[in-house]
């Protein structure tokens, strides 16, 4: 049987970019997400351009039932994995006391039940005798508390520190963890307007282009390290990060949404 | 009903350039069927040609062009409304671009999708209509840009290393491979020909979609130079309308006969992106 690398949230920009990146590369990948109709147009794009296996199982992480389903049938059917990007994210842009009903605890089990819960499945279903690679999707954002962001960022900063934690526990065995801390990546016109328009210049600089993000991912993967913050600037702007303040930051990044969110509305 | 009049096909067809060649054409006395992205730009340009003069008859078709499946939704929508099922010219006129890599619904780059993928796709799935006329055209709206560039072998959506105007040059460059390929493969078999046409720097908004900074204030500057987008039409217009015998040459800028770039001429590149394109698609052309 194959080795597949399992990546959530396949429908997304980043998943998208990252399911090519590793069925390109010989990979056979097992692609799930919460949009039946886009993991399938998109699942049927990736199949056409690769001769690699592409399986595609849409699945509602935040439904525990759903997932169970999921890996029973992954069970049943004999899948082994040597991969697992967990890509699939939730935010939430505004004042929490505005979030929609709902929003904030639906960003939580995505970003951080759900993230767990694939982890722990995965390991028992690795394939034996290879290397399992363990890739979490965490954002810049993971490194100060974020206005306008709270909920996210924060969920954010579980899955950096999970991530970390378990590169720790896991040295030494053939399972290797790393959490991603990438800045935005402009992956749709929504997104591309913000970061065009109205995040200023340092919405520009630190934003990357999806593709090269994935591409970077994957190289990275089998570095061993527990932490990769895609893009120069950015790493510095983690380093700077441990020389402020918490208050400080969250201060000065909330002026920065603040700002966005402003010129977003007109 | 006369059964001279033409019916013609537009892209992109609510601002710019193809506005104004849907508005040109349709005054002329062709049927004209335009397709746009956006269901409130399409009712505001079909108010704005039916009002223009004495019987136009224009209609549009919304569709989003940089996924696949839109692209045969348009097909099936506008089979129905060719008299007779005859399609005369097919004007594949649509082009975005991005500074950022964006990947389609189906997983492809969005430029090389909307600006040459849609056209392939498009053409084939009314081809059976564009086989029915005497001297059916399918025009391609081409740019300068297509020069001094490749095909990208190893990343054609230039995922890895994608650049605002890398992607824009190269979804050109297969436009002409494209426009120059299905002359081939029609040749002695349908009546049908495809014309490239590159109309120079125009005045248009097409450097304001998804883009910022640099790129769009460069543009904002730039555009003001151009051609209006009415004049760039009027070319287009009479390679779409002129006398057979006036637009024998495949390759044209504004109202000149000239030579695309070398690149766009090899046929080994060409026979080489119809099948991945053909691969993209999940179909078989010709």
């Amino acid at each position: 049987m194959d080795r597949y690398v399992m990546i959530t949230g396949a429908a997304g920009g980043l998943g998208k970019a990252l399911a090519a990146e590793y069925a390109e590369r010989g990979h056979p990948v097992f692609l799930t997400d919460v949009d039946p109709r886009r993991l399938e147009a998109f699942g049927a794009g990736l199949e056409r351009l690769v001769d690699v296996d592409v399986v595609c199982r849409p699945c509602d992480l935040t439904d525990e039932r759903a997932v169970e389903a999921m890996w029973s049938w992954i069970g049943a059917n004999g899948f082994v994995f040597d991969g697992l990007l967990n890509v699939a994210g939730a935010g939430g842009d505004g004042r929490f006391d505005k979030l929609e009903a709902g929003r904030a605890r639906a960003i939580l089990k995505v970003n951080i039940e759900a993230l767990v819960t694939m982890t722990r499945r995965v390991l028992e279903h690795r394939a034996q005798g290879a290397v399992l690679r363990i890739v979490n999707i965490a954002s810049l954002g993971c490194f100060a508390p974020m206005p306008l962001k709270s909920v996210y960022a924060a969920s954010k900063r579980f899955v950096y520190d999970f991530s970390i934690a378990l590169h720790e526990e896991m040295r030494g065995t053939d399972v290797s963890v790393m959490a991603v801390c990438p800045a935005g990546m402009p992956t749709n016109p929504v997104r591309v307007k913000s970061v065009n328009e109205c995040q200023g210049v340092m919405g520009l600089l630190t934003e990357k282009n999806v593709g090269w993000v994935a591409k970077r991912i994957y190289e990275r993967s089998s570095s061993g390290r527990a932490v990769y913050v895609p893009g120069r600037l950015n790493v510095l702007l983690r380093f700077l990060s441990k020389l402020i303040p918490a208050r400080a930051k969250a201060r000065l990044l909330g002026r920065r949404w603040e700002r966005a969110a402003e010129l977003m509305r007109n | 009903m006369d059964e001279n009049r033409k019916t013609t096909v537009v892209t992109g067809a609510t601002s710019g350039i193809g506005f104004e060649t849907a508005r040109q054409l349709a005054a002329g006395g062709m049927d004209v069927i335009g397709i746009g992205r956006s269901a409130e730009k399409c009712g505001l340009a079909e108010k704005s040609i039916s009002s223009g003069s004495p019987g136009p008859r224009i209609r549009y078709v919304v569709a989003d062009l940089s996924s696949l499946a839109s692209v045969r939704a348009a097909a099936a929508a506008v089979k129905p409304l060719l008299p007779g099922g005859r399609l005369d010219r097919l004007i594949h006129n649509a082009a975005t671009v991005s500074n950022w890599y964006i990947g389609t619904e189906d997983g492809y780059e969005l430029q090389f999708a909307v600006n040459y993928l849609a056209a392939f796709l498009l053409t084939r799935e009314l081809f059976p209509c564009l086989a029915r006329p005497e001297d059916a055209r399918v025009i391609t709206v081409s740019s300068g840009s297509h020069r001094r560039t490749e095909i990208n072998w190893d990343d054609p959506m230039l995922r890895k290393a994608y650049g605002c105007l890398k992607a824009y040059k190269q979804s050109k460059l297969a436009l002409v491979l494209f426009t120059l390929e299905l002359n081939r493969r029609v040749a002695a078999r349908f009546p049908l020909r495809a014309l490239g046409v590159e109309p120079g720097l125009v005045d248009t908004g097409l450097g304001e979609k998804n883009t910022g900074g640099l790129v769009r204030a460069y543009w904002r500057h730039r555009r003001k130079k151009g051609l209006g987008p009415a004049e760039a039409a009027a070319f287009i217009v009479r390679l779409a309308a002129g006398p057979a015998a006036e637009v024998a040459h495949d390759y044209w800028r504004l109202g000149r006969p000239i030579e695309p770039s070398p690149y766009a001429r090899r046929v080994d590149a060409a026979l080489r992106l119809w099948q991945l394109t053909e691969k993209m698609c999940g179909v078989e052309f010709l």
